[in-house]
């Protein structure tokens, strides 16, 4: 079943110019310097239940704005945005009541109060029952590993602990989605491995739905299923985290430092890339790589050979890549 | 617990972290309340004529209006355009409520955390060291109820001006420029019978009256009767109209609204 459904959604933002500020007030009665920025441009995709799709694409290509506008805040200029079934914007209360939503670089939670505060209030917001909001509370406290900080204020916790709050905070009314936009930005190692682990976890025992923005390589690696990349406000690709690492790079290949290597009389196998001294040969099935490395080292001198597997960092820069060309 | 209620006390609790910050408003509100009886007292003592009502019922009014000052809300336009700069109103319009009762059972806790922080300090001070007079039976009945549509029209004023941070984000002009016409027109300062009587009508039509003469005016007996009648339904009348426009001008700034950014 499908939960998300967004098709040729646009979103234009009017730039105003002048600067910030109350004479704005008198730029935009007089109808000047307004600029139109297409931030979002004709975007589609479908999100299935239970999916875990890693949301991509360099800073500014449009991402926060699409989840904003899955979330209900934004209403779109264009194009229609289907969550369960209901247009966000208009039903955004009924809409708040099945998704949860983390934006990494703010915070729900009450800033002077324990976190445990936050937690209960937000049971009420989302009139979770006292029984249920417990076990969550609890079980996510177990989880994120929450319960040295459950009565510290917020504003004295670090930023891992932080965010693992925000986290919970999001899903004590069991939504059925969660948006987390960069759920992992500026966090250390342990921290970020928690994370992913309980991501991991919740989707796949509570079949949460997690659309992710990141700029996190390892948790697209660990955690994304499928991967939508954006640039400029349009899908440049939407498929199977395998399928990008196929299509973009995704080839592995045999590397062979060589010396007085001739172009012209070469008979060997098929050159991929040929980088000074290197040559690069796509293997395309490992059992080629013997005999590639024997007719290899009956034409040139071989010093050294490696196989290089496909680097999700190249594969991302390709993607930029294709967005600037 | 429902959740505007829940969201008052969580407010209520959140504003006791910063304790000194009360105990300079209540400072603050004495020395106005000094200043004022200090004026008053001179301009009577003057042989001034035309001042309507006795020095006792004025030095009330002030006390009154001091107090009255501490309680509406006045400046959380302030955080909606904070809020709005920031990008975390986002946060706000995300979550499954009204943004209008949200905002307001928020500020609900500041009036709670007045009640109980300054306005029993102050109360319990102005009887020890200047006694006012404290109305009775129904008279304080129709009061607290003028008093809170008074609240009503306040709250409103702010949100207003609140509500402009969507499309201008920086909005401390247009709070400045309220609180000077609320401070002005409302009788917070000098009562509406001592403006000229030109001045005067006008103001008594619009909203800003509400806030401070009306129910200070109860208060000290001199609207009773059909003329409190008539002051009481003003002030719903405002009231209800002025919410209505901030939730008709919410929908559609709403829909304005630009957050770029993370």
């Amino acid at each position: 079943m499908a939960v998300i459904e967004v098709n040729h959604l646009i979103r234009d933002f009017k730039i105003g110019g002048g600067g910030g500020g109350s004479l704005r007030l008198l730029h935009r009665l007089l109808g000047r310097s307004k600029t139109l920025k297409r931030v979002v441009d004709d975007i589609s995709f479908t999100i299935e239940e239970g999916d875990f799709v890693g949301y991509l694409g360099p800073n500014g290509a449009g991402k926060s704005t699409t989840i904003k506008m899955l979330s209900g805040v934004l209403v779109p200029t264009a194009g229609i945005v289907r969550v369960l079934g209901l247009e966000p914007f208009r039903h955004r209360k009924a809409n708040a009541g099945s998704i949860g939503v983390v934006f990494g670089q703010r915070t729900q939670l009450w800033w002077d109060l324990p976190l445990r505060d936050s937690f209960k209030l937000l049971g009420a917001v989302y009139r979770v029952e006292p029984e249920r909001l417990q076990r969550n509370i609890a079980l996510f406290t177990e989880l994120l590993d929450m319960g040295g900080f459950l009565d510290t204020p917020v504003r004295q916790l670090s930023l891992g602990q932080r965010m693992r709050g925000d986290i919970a905070a999001s899903l004590l009314h069991d939504p059925k989605i969660l948006f987390l936009d960069e759920p992992t930005i500026g966090l250390d190692i342990v921290a970020k491995e928690n994370i992913q682990q309980f991501l991991k976890q919740i989707n796949r025992e509570k079949k949460v739905t997690v659309i992710l923005t990141t700029h996190n390589l390892d948790d697209i690696e660990r955690l994304c299923k499928r991967v939508i990349f954006i640039d400029k406000g349009r899908v440049l690709f939407d498929g199977s985290a395998e399928g990008m690492t196929e299509r973009f790079g995704g080839q592995r290949y045999l590397v062979l430092d060589t010396e007085h290597f001739d172009e012209r009389t070469w008979d060997g196998p098929p050159i991929a890339r040929r980088e000074d001294n290197q040559l690069w040969f796509s293997i395309h099935d490992d059992k080629e790589i013997a005999s590639m490395v024997a007719a290899a080292s009956e034409r040139v001198a071989v010093h050294n050979l490696t196989v290089k597997e496909p680097r999700i960092e190249d594969i991302i820069k390709q993607l930029y890549a294709l967005g600037e060309a | 617990m429902n959740a505007y209620l829940a969201l008052t006390w969580m407010s209520f609790k959140n504003r006791k972290v910063y304790k000194l910050n009360v105990f300079f408003r209540v400072c603050s509100s004495v020395l106005l309340i000094v200043v004022l009886r200090e004026i008053w007292t001179a301009v009577y003592g003057s042989g001034a004529s035309g001042l309507t009502v006795t020095l006792a019922d004025m030095l009330t009014y002030s006390v009154i209006a001091s107090i009255i000052r501490t309680l509406i809300p006045s400046d959380f336009h302030y955080d909606i355009s904070q809020r709005v700069q920031t990008g975390d109103i986002v946060l706000d319009l995300q979550k499954p409520w009204s943004y209008l009762a949200m905002t307001f059972f928020r500020t609900l806790a500041d009036l709670l955390f007045g009640l109980v922080y300054v306005v029993i300090p102050i109360a319990a001070a102005s009887l020890l060291l200047f006694p006012i007079g404290v109305p009775t039976g129904a008279q304080a009945v129709w009061f607290v109820l003028s008093g809170l549509l008074g609240y009503g029209i306040a709250f409103s004023l702010t949100f207003l001006v609140g509500l402009l941070a969507f499309l201008f984000t920086e909005v401390g002009g247009f709070g400045m420029i309220k609180s000077t016409i609320l401070e002005i027109c409302s009788g917070a300062m000098i009562p509406l019978w001592l403006f000229p009587a030109g001045a005067a009508k006008v103001l008594e039509l619009l909203p800003f009256q509400g806030v401070f003469s009306i129910p200070i005016s109860i208060y000290i007996g001199k609207l009773q009767g059909a003329a409190m009648w008539h002051g009481l339904e003003l002030q719903l009348i405002w009231a209800a109209s002025l919410l209505a426009l901030a939730q008709v001008l919410l929908v559609v700034f709403n829909r304005l609204l630009v957050t770029t950014g993370g």
